[in-house]
């Protein structure tokens, strides 16, 4: 080991430097303070043994002036005095120093004492080293983080999350704390919205995210409903996520079309449904096990419906925000968030004012970035102009001379939803692409007044208050899970022309018909709420037949005509 | 956070006490509780009556509780949660996987 010796007594210098030779070590010598001072410079030493009083500067100035100016790793200072006083003993540790030994010097214990630093010394240099292994793998793991969060976030990408309609906070690592918020425009129209909350942190937490948000996208785009889409989420889930890993999860549908919004609530905290009308917040509570948890068998989704118009708000949270804590532990809780919301009513932003009140509760406790918060107002309907620009101009090419039928009875009608295999086997022909949405929203209200109107025999005019509107849906759903007789026959006839095609939708269902004339000529007002004009508007003809057991109509598109 | 576990005399039934938070913290010592234990009994109560705090990583450690003591056909039942950590369990419907009391 190199040792640095300062003495300014020759006699008493070279006597140790000897001694510390034959002990093995490389010793240096400096003759005063100055000389000290440089020495160490120059040789680096990996201990010094100072001399308390020597000329020039002393040994505490030196012991100060080179820890202090030092960028060395960890050195010890054992000073060599005289003095024996209990407070100059002290001074050498406020020095800087680590240690002292009386003179004169005894072999025994200097030998002792440069021993024990040496160990001392070698614990310090493995320490430094693990540290540097451990910060080089660290640095390592957070570019493996910011590697992976790029391809996550291309995939678990958060769609139409920019619409002015909607605000939202979320950390831009949240995706490594389970935290996903997805958006999707729904194909007739309207916005579906999914904000989950996986358990756990890092790549673990991450995982669940790719699967979900590709059946997310991939199932609304082709318009599946949430039932459909969530059965298909959990499914997957539940054996991809080992047992132990769940997701918590809510997922909304804006229908801008009927103004209805759907929402099913698995383990996540409250949602919160404002009326800027009656000034009043409506409560979603949880309704299942989060997903990932129950087997595909037992897995049940039911949704809950509510009126959802341009004076309404959703606001979604996951737990982070309810379990913010201050420097007292204490949580924001379900309360502070309540009252929050109910004083910022009005507010054209409530997330940014929530946010806020998050901020001064947490005060200087440090936010985890678990806070995922989710404000959504009505969405504009606009048709969309789906792959307008990538959009293949290939020949006729798929379905585009066939007739697609499909005829469900009883308790298929309640358990099966044809809008997607329609729109799926339909659109394999390319030139259909831009029509997509409007093919959706004709199709999906034919198929909905049949099974509506006619299986159910339910009254659209019952959805004309807020009361009756629950009672609907829920006469619907109740129907459809009793439904075992009854029949819906759809058929669609797709056949080409000179400029491009003509579809005919060709509905039958078992229901008792209804007043055609009388009900056209009310200016159909009141049939099936803003279904018949919405079908008028887009269908270049539409029939009622057998005395409304039947409808006919037809869909003509043209390759020169591009709807916006 | 602590975790003790007791057996009873027959060896029917088998208590696991969580004092303080439970947390990912307590998922050593949580999963030796039970997997220590051979043959798994058929009655299993965790004893949350000194539990003052629960997040979503004890649920998942329940879950894994509950698939290591046989999933759907298991019987286990939380004892003694207080209001916070019952409407945890509540948010999560778990009501559906255990006995809550």
């Amino acid at each position: 080991m190199k040792i640095l010796i300062a003495d300014d007594n020759n006699t008493d210098r070279l006597i140790l430097s000897r001694v510390l030779e034959n002990f093995g070590h490389q010793v240096f010598q400096a003759i005063d303070g100055t000389d000290a001072i440089s020495k160490f410079e120059q040789h680096a030493p990996a201990l010094v043994l100072l001399d308390v009083l020597m000329p020039g500067y002393d040994g505490y100035e030196v012991a100060e002036i080179i820890k202090k100016e030092s960028s060395r790793a960890w050195f010890p200072i054992i000073f060599l005095t005289s003095l024996t006083e209990a407070s100059d003993l002290a001074k050498c540790i406020d020095a800087g120093g680590d240690d002292f030994v009386s003179k004169p010097i005894n072999k025994i214990i200097i030998k002792a004492k440069i021993d024990a630093f040496e160990r001392i010394i070698n614990l310090y240099h493995t320490v430094a080293e693990q540290r540097e292994k451990i910060q080089f793998h660290n640095e390592h793991l957070i570019q493996e983080q910011e590697a992976a969060k790029r391809v996550f976030n291309n995939i678990a990408h958060r769609g139409c999350l920019e619409a002015n309609n909607i605000n939202y906070h979320l950390s831009p690592m949240s995706i490594f704390n389970g935290d996903l918020m997805l958006a999707a425009e729904l194909p007739m129209g309207g916005m579906r919205l999914m904000l989950a909350d996986f358990t756990g942190h890092g790549l673990p937490a991450a995982i669940g995210a790719l699967p979900a948000s590709e059946i997310f996208y991939g199932m609304t785009t082709k318009g599946f409903s949430i039932t459909d889409m969530m059965i298909e989420m959990n499914t997957r889930l539940y054996s991809v996520l080992p047992r132990g890993v769940f997701c918590c999860v809510i997922v909304i549908d804006i229908d801008s079309l009927d103004e209805m919004l759907t929402i099913w609530n698995a383990g996540a905290p409250d949602s919160y449904i404002i009326s800027q009308k009656t000034q009043t917040v409506e409560l979603i509570h949880s309704s299942h096990l989060p997903l990932g948890i129950q087997s595909p068998e037992k897995f049940e989704v039911k949704c809950q419906s509510f009126p959802f118009t341009k004076q309404h708000k959703i606001i979604a949270v996951t737990d982070g925000i309810i379990e913010a804590e201050d420097s007292d532990l204490k949580m924001f809780g379900e309360k502070r968030m309540l009252s929050c919301i109910e004083k910022n009513l009005k507010s054209e932003n409530i997330c940014e004012a929530l946010m806020a009140e998050v901020d001064v509760f947490c005060g200087t406790t440090e936010q985890s970035d678990d806070l995922s918060l989710l404000e959504v107002s009505f969405p504009e309907f606009v048709t969309q102009d789906v792959l307008k620009s990538t959009e293949n101009k290939s020949a006729v090419s798929g379905t585009s001379d066939a007739v697609i039928s499909l005829n469900l009875r009883g308790k298929s009608l309640g358990n099966f939803d044809p809008i997607p295999l329609f729109l799926q086997t339909l659109l394999s022909c390319n030139e259909l692409l831009p029509h997509r949405a409007r093919i959706f929203t004709v199709l999906s209200e034919l198929y909905n007044n049949a099974l509506d109107h006619g299986v159910l025999g339910l009254d659209s005019a019952m959805k004309n208050d807020s009361d009756g509107f629950a009672n609907y849906y829920q006469k619907r759903a109740q129907g459809l899970t009793e439904l075992d007789v009854g029949f819906v026959n759809v058929s669609v006839d797709h056949h080409p022309t000179a400029t491009g095609g003509k579809l005919v939708f060709d509905l039958t269902d078992s229901g008792n018909g209804f007043d055609v004339e009388r009900i056209v000529k009310e200016g159909s007002k009141n049939y099936s709420g803003r279904g018949l004009p919405l079908l008028l508007n887009l269908c270049d003809s539409i029939e009622y037949l057998d005395g409304g057991k039947r409808v006919q109509a037809t869909y003509l598109w043209d390759h020169n005509d591009i709807p916006e | 956070m602590a975790v003790t576990s007791v057996t009873s005399a027959d060896g029917k039934s088998l208590t696991i006490s969580i004092e303080g938070r439970f947390d990912f913290s307590a998922h050593q010592a949580f999963r030796g509780a039970y997997e220590k234990v051979s043959p798994i009994p058929a009655e299993i109560a965790v004893d949350m009556s000194g539990t003052t705090y629960l997040d979503s990583s004890a649920l998942g450690m329940l879950l894994l509780l509950r698939d290591h003591s046989g999933g759907d056909s298991s019987n286990i039942s939380l004892k003694g949660c207080n209001e916070d950590i019952r409407k945890i369990l509540t948010i999560s419907n778990f009501e559906q996987l255990f006995k809550i009391h």
